[in-house]
């Protein structure tokens, strides 16, 4: 028998729930825990998708698709925000900047400490 | 839930990741070129940080999410993360030990994708290209930084082989990728090409000399992790043990940082048990065919893009692998990180259909108290952080003392070797040292000093080195004869091939009125060295203590060993 999910677990699932992201066992269990509870009901209803999203797009105005292609064919690159870095790009920055700083670290003139057995490995 | 701050926890997840995959094969510090202590460090505060930030995330989502294809993957990597932490993995040598489980899960539970994969591939290769790089400027004398030419950023050439090796094939997905500027697709072979040409000064700097020399050492290693195995073949030893355990009884575990073991599989199995080390072949072996089944699923469905990536992440697993099961270099923290990163990267790719749909563990808080929540955890991720880091600095301190040592400094090396805690690898050696230093001193005062000392580091790990040695010597210097003889016995005990012991001993033991005692120890000190006249001589001494005439064809013998040794020192000279 499975558990009765109480009232923030299912608050915690229900933007999966909309998404139909859950499995199904997961799903039915919310869709059971909301029959039963009005105020996570209501809850829900304030993450339904909106009516235009669920339904068919509405149609494109005239002429808006050939005037975006015109305008790459320009060469007008749309413009992003320089300031934000991709995970890759944060990774190498912060990667660099951590071997700069190791390196501040005091350390004694000569090695003295050597590791013997590394250096059997073929 | 803010949606906001869940992106940034999946970014700096994602960039934590990357991180640790580019910094740990070039991590060494400069000056005291020590290219283990800042890796394991780096390694330990950093699976702690990913750790951190993946669960930071749970608990600003509202739940932990396991996509529905990975679970049974995730769950026993898992299983194998919990048992290694109940192992021992939240200590000091443990905690290297638990992150590449942690590490593998991570990676199978949150950035793993197409995208994550290509990232890490750029990140492996690119910090091997620059540790290949280096290797060959100093092969050709062109050496910029006051480093080991031979040893690389990686510690030892072996390692580094084994690195560049495994980081060639992840060249041909960002090479071979359609999608990609053509400067970038340049770049990645100049990458690839830079790791050959690396692993080429690599392999010049292996010594076969040195590698020949050496397998008598292995083989040694081999027999001591099996008999370790064999000692508890279902829990192990406890985890990251071994490289300590096979520093047991080695005086020169003074000077030495810790060990490769000879192979990873049987160094897992000897430290977490056999049933830890079925469960690192399920999960590793289980992500490569994951991995080249699904470069073949995806070149069969015309995905050339995703399959060349899949496949690469594969071949270079394999050669991981191949390494670890051969030389242990993936018991080494950068292939390492390597080896459980791509494990976790490969399965993730493998199991992306139906990724979308999460099993969720909810948690069953509402937002604010979540929040409050993250206090601790920030506490937990600081302190687990911070203590790598600060026993690294440990060891740099460590480092600077022998250098200190070295220069004829002893005064200031006990210094810096008093400063750093006993309840760590580097408080231990550090303790080694200071004792032998102090135990050049004359006077009973200098022995009692020395005696505390080494008394520290017999309180945390009495068999580290030759701790029970020194602290006998110590008892003798002192003239606590019953204590002394009691010391190197145990010492003898546990260490029979150390020949140092037995002539102490048996001064000891005759000293106290032992004199039957006293040749057995001279017995045994004869039967370690049969070819030193001096051994037969202290042997014939103490048997003529007890029975003069049984004494004299042993003195004979000593005559005769003392001729033969000279003769082949003579021969020798011979052109």
């Amino acid at each position: 028998m499975t558990r009765w999910l109480r009232c923030w677990e299912t608050r915690n699932l229900l933007d999966l729930f909309v998404d139909g992201r859950l499995t199904r066992d997961q799903g039915h269990r919310v869709e059971d825990h909301l029959a039963a509870c009005p105020a996570c009901a209501l809850e829900l209803e304030g993450l339904k998708p909106l009516p235009l999203s669920a339904g068919a797009p509405p149609a494109m105005p005239a002429g808006l698709a050939a005037a975006i292609l015109k305008e790459f064919e320009g060469g007008a690159a749309p413009e992003l925000p320089s300031w934000r870095l991709s995970p890759a790009q944060a990774a190498g920055l912060a990667a660099a900047a951590l071997l700069l700083l190791a390196q501040t670290v005091p350390g004694p003139v000569t090695r003295a400490v050597q590791r013997p057995a590394a250096e059997a490995l073929p | 839930m803010n949606a906001r701050l869940v992106a940034f926890f999946d970014s700096a997840l994602e960039a934590c990741l990357l991180v640790l995959a580019f910094v740990l094969p070039l991590a060494v510090e400069l000056k005291a070129y020590d290219p283990y202590s800042l890796k394991a460090a780096l390694l330990a505060a950093g699976s702690a940080l990913a750790a951190g930030l993946w669960l930071a995330r749970a608990l600003e989502a509202g739940r932990v999410e396991v996509p529905a294809p990975r679970a049974g993957l995730a769950g026993l990597g898992a299983l194998l993360l919990v048992w290694t932490v109940l192992r021992g993995g939240a200590g000091e040598a443990g905690a290297v030990r638990a992150a590449g489980p942690a590490l593998f899960l991570i990676a199978l539970l949150g950035p793993g994708s197409a995208g994550f994969a290509r990232s890490l591939c750029w990140a492996a290769l690119s910090a091997a290209a620059l540790a290949g790089g280096y290797a060959v400027t100093a092969r050709l004398g062109l050496d910029p930084l006051p480093w080991q030419p031979t040893a690389g950023t990686l510690g030892s050439p072996g390692l580094l082989a084994a690195a560049l090796l495994a980081a060639v094939p992840l060249a041909a997905p960002l090479l071979l990728d359609p999608e990609a500027p053509g400067y970038r697709r340049a770049l990645a072979g100049f990458l690839g090409a830079v790791c050959v040409a690396g692993l080429a000064a690599a392999a010049a700097a292996l010594d076969a000399a040195a590698l020949a020399a050496a397998m008598p050492a292995k083989a040694e290693a081999v027999r001591a992790a099996a008999a370790m195995l064999l000692q508890s073949p279902w829990s192990g030893i406890g985890a990251g043990e071994l490289p300590i355990r096979l520093l047991w009884g080695r005086p020169e575990a003074a000077a030495a940082l810790l060990p490769v073991p000879p192979s990873e599989p049987l160094a897992t199995a000897a430290e977490l048990g056999l049933p830890a080390a079925a469960l690192w072949g399920v999960l590793i072996l289980g992500s490569v065919s994951l991995a080249l089944l699904d470069a073949r699923r995806r070149l069969a469905a015309g995905d050339k893009r995703n399959a060349s990536l899949a496949g690469a992440q594969g071949a270079s697993l394999i050669l991981l692998v191949g390494a670890g099961l051969l030389t242990g270099a993936s018991y080494a923290p950068a292939p390492g990180v390597w080896l459980w990163l791509l494990a976790g990267s490969a399965a993730a790719l493998a199991l992306e259909e139906g990724a979308s749909v999460v099993r969720a563990l909810p948690l069953p808080l509402p937002p604010a108290p979540r929040r409050l929540l993250m206090l601790p955890l920030a506490a937990a991720v600081a302190v687990l952080t911070a203590g790598p880091l600060l026993r690294a600095a440990d060891q740099l301190r460590l480092n600077r003392g022998a250098a200190e040592e070295e220069a004829g400094e002893g005064g200031r090396a006990l210094e810096l070797y008093r400063s750093i805690a006993p309840d760590s690898l580097s408080g231990l050696q550090a303790r080694l040292r200071g004792t032998r230093i102090l135990l050049e001193g004359e006077g009973t005062a200098a022995a009692e000093e020395a005696r505390a000392f080494i008394a520290q580091a017999a309180a945390v790990d009495a068999r580290f080195g030759d701790v029970l040695y020194l602290r006998a010597e110590a008892d003798r210097r002192r003239k606590a004869w019953a204590e002394a003889a009691k010391g190197f016995e145990l010492y003898a005990a546990l260490n029979p091939a150390d020949a140092r012991t037995y002539k102490p001993l048996a001064e000891l033991r005759q000293t106290l009125g032992d004199r039957q005692a006293a040749v057995d120890a001279a017995q045994a000190l004869v039967r370690l060295s049969p070819e030193s006249p001096e051994a037969w001589r202290f042997y014939a001494e103490q048997v003529h203590t007890i029975d003069p005439d049984a004494a004299r064809p042993l003195y004979k013998k000593a005559a005769q060993v003392q001729d033969l040794a000279t003769t082949r020192r003579d021969t020798q000279l011979i052109p």
